[in-house]
């Protein structure tokens, strides 16, 4: 300490005006992103779940699963090709959303809860900044990684279908309809995401002291819940999984052999094959699932708000 | 500028960690000294807007600080007791974050940043991650944060806890440079720190105030309460049961002992110039609490 504090130029002298925040949630926002940069976990976290994603994607790229249909010109045996438009459908909330809930619950549950463990709370609650704008900024920081991951495992599932593409066509001969991806991605994949990254947020945020039974029983339900609501048997609750993983197995592939099998009866094996890749790159028709993910997402935004309100700058606790 | 606490009870499950505590307080530093337990950093959390009290109010300025918190906030300083960092930020950098989070603007933050890194002596390292700072170092992080908004109010909890002597004197020094303009409440067991600055004493125990005086009015109260002798090993081991003792030296001609006791605790004892510390001791020995 070498200097006296009323010698310097701006401390001291007189105490400051009192402190505005005009900006307060990009500041939050900046510096938890500038805080972020700076942690190892930030860039190793995606290349991991990159190299998770494309393995996953390899051996489902890779997985031929002879079928057989039986038509009027005999038996016809084929392979389902898992990184089309059908396949990943099929695929994606499932397996990437495996994947998704390994990593998410334990990005955002922390967000606020991380302060509690490292003793920062305390420092970052008797400064000026708004509750709202702490709460607010480390969600909206917390859902931009989510996102971000989200992103790495589109661009895993489009560079194994493009790679697998390239040196192994003969399997995969239906070319990445790349359009398609990024609709199912963003109609099943990304409410899953905005819905486990609000709900890890708001209840880390809620009961800090709880976060890691929080991040092990959100893993849990996750898992569990398409199990559970698939044997409720009420009406079409299918469309309002929130993992998505029902929506996807809707359209199971007995169906899409029907369909085949009646389409192809009396055609040539050249058809037979026109007809397959066809039917694995159309689009299942989504209107009736993006009410339910939309809603699901209100729910996560409304528990985030809620969090928000909650929020509780004090801890009543002993020293 | 003033801060009153108005009959402040604060109860953890069965156990009161401070009963109806009541305190005016002005400009100037105000020393809250008291035993483990005794309730300080409940008190300093509580003004602090960390806790909220089970009965009673703080306001400053007049306004309740259960409402009118931000207000609070903006010009408040604090230092924990204990206190975590962000493992992935350079010195500097945390102290830039925190000045964010207090609302300074970006030029006067870098400015100030880099002043309170020379005055706490961390410029040579305040590039280096935090993770690699010792203990005291990161304790001059804190006593930096807690300054780098100027505060009106600078509530610092055992700030020298951790710093080597020479840290320490530099600290008293500098906490003494500021008090003309700001309320500054300091809790510690180092008695020292507080005889070398605070123009007041307020002792603590069981969550209420014992005394609120000034050091010199502590030490009057001591008069006559403290008292010193050389006797052999076995006297010593002797008084020592009987009364409480403050110091104990062995030296050639026997063992010298200062002691607290309201009465003479031996026919050789001579009455002794209390310090500080033995003025605490001895008020502290005392039951009735204010």
């Amino acid at each position: 300490m070498a200097t006296s504090l009323t010698s310097s130029k701006s401390v001291g002298a007189s105490p400051l005006s009192p402190a505005r925040h005009p900006n307060s949630l990009v500041t939050v926002i900046r510096w938890e992103l500038r805080r972020l940069a700076f942690a190892w976990s930030t860039w190793l976290i995606p290349l991991l779940v990159f190299a998770l994603a494309s393995m996953l994607e390899l051996a489902l790229g890779t997985n031929t699963d002879p079928q057989t249909v039986t038509t009027a010109f005999g038996v016809r045996t084929f392979g389902i090709d898992w990184l089309s438009t059908y396949g990943l459908f099929h695929t994606t909330p499932t397996y990437l959303g495996m994947v998704m809930a390994l990593f998410i619950p334990f990005l955002c549950t922390d967000a606020v809860a991380r302060d509690l463990k490292r003793r920062t709370h305390e420092l970052l609650m008797t400064t000026a900044i708004p509750s709202w704008a702490y709460v607010g900024g480390r969600y909206l920081v917390s859902l931009l990684m989510s996102l971000g991951l989200a992103c790495v495992m589109l661009l895993s599932i489009i560079s194994v279908a493009l790679l697998l593409h390239q040196v192994q066509p003969a399997s995969l001969s239906v070319p990445p309809d790349l359009s398609n991806i990024t609709i199912l991605w963003a109609v099943l994949f990304l409410p899953p995401v905005l819905i486990l990254s609000s709900v890890s947020f708001a209840l880390g945020t809620l009961w800090p002291r709880l976060s890691m039974f929080i991040k092990v029983a959100l893993l849990l339900l996750w898992f569990l819940s398409a199990p559970i609501i698939s044997r409720l048997h009420v009406g079409n609750l299918a469309a309002w999984d929130p993992t998505s993983q029902l929506v996807a197995q809707a359209q199971s592939t007995g169906q899409m052999l029907t369909q085949l099998v009646l389409q192809t009866q009396h055609v040539s094996n050249q058809v037979f094959f026109s007809k397959l890749y066809t039917l694995e790159q159309q689009l299942p028709d989504m209107r009736t699932w993006i009410i339910p993910r939309l809603a699901w997402v209100g729910f996560g935004i409304a528990v985030v708000i809620l969090a928000t309100l909650l929020f509780r700058r004090f801890r009543d606790m002993r020293a | 500028m003033e801060l009153i606490i108005e009959q402040v009870s604060k109860q953890y499950r069965t156990t009161w960690a401070l009963r109806d505590l009541s305190l005016r307080c002005s400009p100037g530093m105000i020393g809250l000294v008291g035993p483990n337990g005794a309730g300080k950093t409940t008190l300093m959390r509580i003004i602090a807007t960390l806790l909220q009290p089970t009965t009673g109010a703080v306001y400053w300025n007049g306004k309740d600080i259960q409402k009118h918190g931000s207000s609070l906030r903006q010009v408040l300083g604090y230092l924990p007791q204990d206190f975590g960092v962000y493992p992935e930020f350079t010195g500097r950098k945390f102290l830039l974050y925190l000045a964010a989070m207090k609302g300074l603007p970006s030029t006067l933050a870098r400015q100030r940043v880099e002043e309170l890194l020379e005055l706490v002596n961390l410029k040579q390292v305040a590039d280096r991650r935090l993770t690699t700072y010792s203990g005291g170092m990161k304790q001059r992080i804190g006593i930096a944060q807690a300054l780098i908004n100027d505060p009106e109010l600078l509530i610092v909890d055992e700030p020298t806890a951790g710093l080597d002597p020479e840290e320490r004197v530099r600290f008293r020094t500098l906490l003494a440079s500021l008090t003309a303009s700001r309320i500054i409440l300091l809790s510690t067991h180092i008695v020292g720190d507080v005889e070398a600055v605070a123009s007041r004493l307020v002792v603590l125990r069981e969550g209420r105030i014992l005394t609120d005086t000034t050091p010199q009015g502590l030490l009057t109260q001591a008069n006559g309460k403290v008292w010193e002798i050389t006797v052999d090993p076995a006297t010593a081991q002797r008084l020592q049961m009987a009364s409480r003792v403050s110091t104990m030296i062995s030296k050639p001609e026997g063992v010298y002992l200062r002691l607290i006791s309201a009465s003479r605790p031996h026919e050789d004892a001579r009455s002794a110039e209390p310090n500080l510390e033995e003025a605490l001791l001895a008020i502290n020995m005392q039951v009735p609490v204010l």
